[in-house]
């Protein structure tokens, strides 16, 4: 299931929902993303951020990239649920709660997802802070996790 | 033949809007096409955009396609500033 919204979102109401589809579920691994503040070093503050998506195609991917983790692993179910709009430092972004069976499949799969979204699906951030406001730029560190998947079996 | 192109994030500010109906030139086939042909003739964002081409995407009716795709009735271009969802 795939869930774009303003609103937080509770993780243990999901985690609830998704255990609730049966007793096969051995495993539940749930990621959640967090607006981080600065380092202290970077000498700025974070006032706020905005994020934007693609209404349509982010669905879309975000589906799609969910049923390749179902192609690739045994699971029971899987709930992506990314925010947009304007949020805080310590604000919670994104949650990516996947069951299954076996533990390994659901830790393996969850990371597979988040390292999919964070490259492939279509959402953009823009930091306000003391200094000016500015669009954040992408991480190469991101594009070679999602890469290292393409060399996993 | 119309086309329908979108901006999102710092391409949105760059044109000002998030997005233009087109008639598409009759010489254009793909999308690379496309964004050559309006960085000649129309310069100002469309020449930034293409100078920015290394880091940009592009979808056509919401899925990242290569830019020799070829363009089509009807269809939803957007150009897609580097993502950083998550």
């Amino acid at each position: 299931m795939v869930k774009i919204q303003k609103e937080d979102f509770s993780i243990e109401k999901m985690t609830t929902e998704i255990k609730a589809l049966g007793s096969h579920i051995g495993a539940i691994v749930s990621f959640i993303g967090y607006v981080r503040d600065f380092d202290v070093s970077e000498n700025k503050i974070l006032l706020d951020m905005h994020l934007e998506h693609y209404p349509g195609m982010t669905e879309k991917v975000l589906n799609d990239i969910e049923k390749k983790a179902f192609s690739r692993w045994d699971l029971s179910a899987v709930t992506i649920v990314h925010r947009v709009g304007v949020l805080k430092s310590n604000d919670p972004i994104v949650a990516v709660i996947v069951a299954s069976p076996h533990r390994n499949n659901a830790f393996d799969a969850c990371r597979f997802i988040i390292d999919f979204l964070k490259t492939e699906a279509p959402f953009w951030k823009k930091e306000s802070t003391d200094s000016g406001d500015y669009w954040v730029e992408d991480k190469k560190s991101d594009l070679k996790q999602k890469q290292s998947w393409d060399n996993h079996s | 033949m119309k086309i329908n192109i979108l901006f999102f994030a710092s391409l949105r500010e760059l044109f000002n809007s998030d997005s233009m109906e087109v008639t598409k030139p009759e010489n254009i086939m793909s999308v690379r096409e496309l964004l050559d042909f309006y960085a000649d003739n129309e310069k100002g964002p469309w020449l930034e955009l293409s100078k920015r081409f290394s880091t940009i995407r592009v979808a056509v009716n919401h899925s990242i396609v290569d830019w020799d795709t070829l363009i089509n009735e009807g269809d939803e271009i957007a150009f897609l500033p580097p993502i950083t969802g998550g």
